[in-house]
């Protein structure tokens, strides 16, 4: 019972990890599937921006080169007009780097034709991630292009310039074109590294989050399956530990039956054996006749106190908790020896005390059973045809136990009657005893943890010996 | 039924056999009543006497040590001979359980049974010819 109640303390925290760690994964693998989509978001987004971009300068490349030839005044329009696009993304991409997330940032996203709701993704990736060497490089390819994209500002002022005070000649045309055609082509290139740098990214962390995924599924399935074989492991157990509780609970609930039945036979008896001695008393005239019948009356009545008194140390002896305390032995003997002298033939044996052990540590209540009941035994069972009667009661210490041995020269005990002496009820002589005294001595010596053992020669004698771990 | 039987008295409580023998004597007369500790010695008895009786009443107790009532009767029953015999079984008890009185009812050799303390008059009534 006590280490079972250890065990579980120990196993305890075993049923909650497995729990606990199914928990923080799952909390983890959402965070990080929840953290993942928006990083893939966002990059969808920046890709999205990208075109935008590029559009936004291929766009003003031509409407620049139209007007350059043309010199419609519509064209120099459109082309600022469109080159504002690439223009808002290096406002924010600059402002970004600087202040992190702001107004300016935010509105130059918008300039960049990036859809509102995308703003939000757009910021938050370039914040937090900006060291991150794939979008770092991204950014970095980002600013060349920027840098082109004032190049190609600036040709363009220049070109409105020459047009604006008329000193545009084929040969400035021929060179801006060629200067404009330049820089389309290192924008291309940067572009081009700008996508595949966010593609690689966005396919990294798409192996990532597949390879994280799979491990905290797999440490979920593993859990469960942990915690599922304890708990069906503990049901097992806890199924065991009933059938045993419920087995024992039977056994208990026939020996009370039986205890029942025996006991209202026992308490009876004396009852209709006194009720007998008044008839026969009535009908008798010889006055020593009718005093030899209450002495008979007493002794029915004293049987019958005596196994009450039975009945009571069996429920002490069940009931009432070991103490151990200092006990005497000697004082034990003496009081047993002063309470059973009233028996027959008491006062004609010779009590031998040979007590080398007196005080012990243990339970006075179970002791006084035992002792009591051996002795009484010893007492009743005496074989006074012989010429003299003793009881030779001895103490020890050997091997770390205290010995008592209590040894008669009484009638002794047959050996067909050995195996059950010691059991509920068994008695081979109804007018001495009640059958319950051995048995009660017995459960006593087991509450203490000692034993109980018998050597015995039928009209030679009895020697019962306790022993009782030190 | 002879007119004098001879009786045995099972019964391992002293102060009991000591009761029906008093009033053996007293109320029916009968001083010759033998008595058997259990039902071991009942049954030896019947093996050493069983030449020496026309009619035999017995009076069996139900809880005695070593050989109770029930387990006499079943020895009883493989007895050789015993239904030729003109042998009354009367059971006595001071027994109120009802599992035990339906049981010994139910015993075939069982003539009746019967209450502690001893009912004397009771029993009179059932044997004629005392």
């Amino acid at each position: 019972m006590f280490e079972s109640r250890i065990l579980r303390k120990l196993q305890f925290p075993n049923v909650f990890a497995p729990l606990l760690i199914v928990f923080v994964s799952c909390a983890l693998l959402i965070c990080i599937n929840f953290f993942t989509i928006k990083i893939l978001s966002a990059n969808r987004a920046y890709v999205n921006g990208e075109s935008h971009y590029s559009k936004g300068q291929k766009d003003a490349s031509r409407y620049l080169l139209t007007y350059l030839y043309t010199q419609d005044k519509g064209q120099w329009k459109l082309f600022l007009e469109e080159l504002k696009v690439p223009q808002g993304d290096g406002i924010a991409r600059k402002t970004l780097l600087k202040a992190g997330d702001n107004e300016a940032a935010r509105r130059g996203f918008l300039i960049g034709r990036n859809h509102k709701d995308d703003i939000n993704d757009l910021v938050w990736l370039f914040v937090n991630f900006k060291e991150v060497p794939f979008l770092a490089k991204a950014i970095h390819e980002w600013e060349q292009g920027d840098n082109l994209i004032n190049e190609l500002f600036v040709i363009g002022t220049q070109i409105d310039a020459k047009i604006k005070y008329n000193t545009l000649s084929v040969i400035d045309q021929e060179e801006f074109l060629k200067q404009i055609s330049q820089i389309s082509d290192k924008l291309t290139i940067n572009e081009r590294n700008f996508l595949k740098t966010l593609g690689e990214g966005t396919r990294q962390i798409k192996d990532l989050l597949i390879i994280t995924n799979i491990i905290f599924i797999l440490i979920i399935v593993c859990s469960v399956c942990f915690y599922y074989s304890i708990m069906v492991k503990r049901l097992i157990v806890s199924k065991k530990e009933i059938e045993i509780k419920n087995e024992n609970l039977l056994q208990v609930n026939k020996e009370l039956d039986r205890f029942v039945y025996s006991a209202s036979h026992d308490l009876r008896s004396p009852i209709t054996s006194l009720k007998g001695l008044i008839e026969i008393t009535r009908l008798e005239d010889d006055i020593d006749q009718i005093r030899n019948y209450l002495q008979l009356m007493h002794n029915s009545l004293a049987k019958q106190d005596q196994f009450i008194s039975d009945i009571i140390d069996y429920s002490k002896n069940k009931r009432k908790q070991v103490v151990i305390e200092p006990v005497s032995l000697s004082v034990l003997f003496e009081e047993s020896i002063a309470q059973f002298m009233h028996i027959e033939n008491a006062n004609k044996i010779i009590f031998i005390k040979e007590l080398l052990v007196d005080e012990i540590q243990s339970d006075s209540l179970r002791l006084k059973i035992i002792i009591s009941n051996l002795l009484s035994n010893a007492i009743k069972y005496a074989d006074n045809s012989k010429p003299e009667m003793f009881i030779r009661i001895k103490t020890h210490l050997s091997d770390g136990f205290y010995k008592i041995e209590i040894e008669d020269n009484g009638l002794g005990i047959k050996d067909e009657f050995k195996d059950n002496i010691f059991e509920m009820y068994f008695c081979t002589n109804k007018n001495k005893g009640s059958g319950l005294g051995l048995y009660i001595a017995k459960e006593a010596v087991e509450n203490i943890k000692g034993s109980i053992t018998l050597s015995s020669e039928s009209y030679v004698g009895s020697k019962f010996t306790v022993t009782i771990p030190y | 039924m002879q007119l004098n039987p001879t009786f045995l008295l099972i019964e391992d409580n002293l102060i009991d056999q000591l009761v029906i023998r008093q009033l053996f004597k007293k109320i029916l007369s009968v001083n010759n009543l033998h008595v058997a500790n259990n039902g071991r010695e009942g049954i030896e008895w019947l093996h050493v006497n069983q030449n020496n009786f026309e009619s035999l009443i017995i009076i069996l107790d139900i809880q005695m040590p070593v050989m109770n009532g029930f387990e006499f009767l079943n020895a009883f029953e493989k007895l050789d001979g015993n239904d030729m015999k003109d042998i009354e079984i009367y059971v006595l008890s001071s027994t109120l359980d009802a599992k035990d009185i339906s049981q010994v009812k139910e015993s075939r050799h069982v003539t009746g049974f019967l209450g502690k303390p001893f009912p004397i008059e009771e029993f009179r009534k059932k044997i004629p010819g005392s």
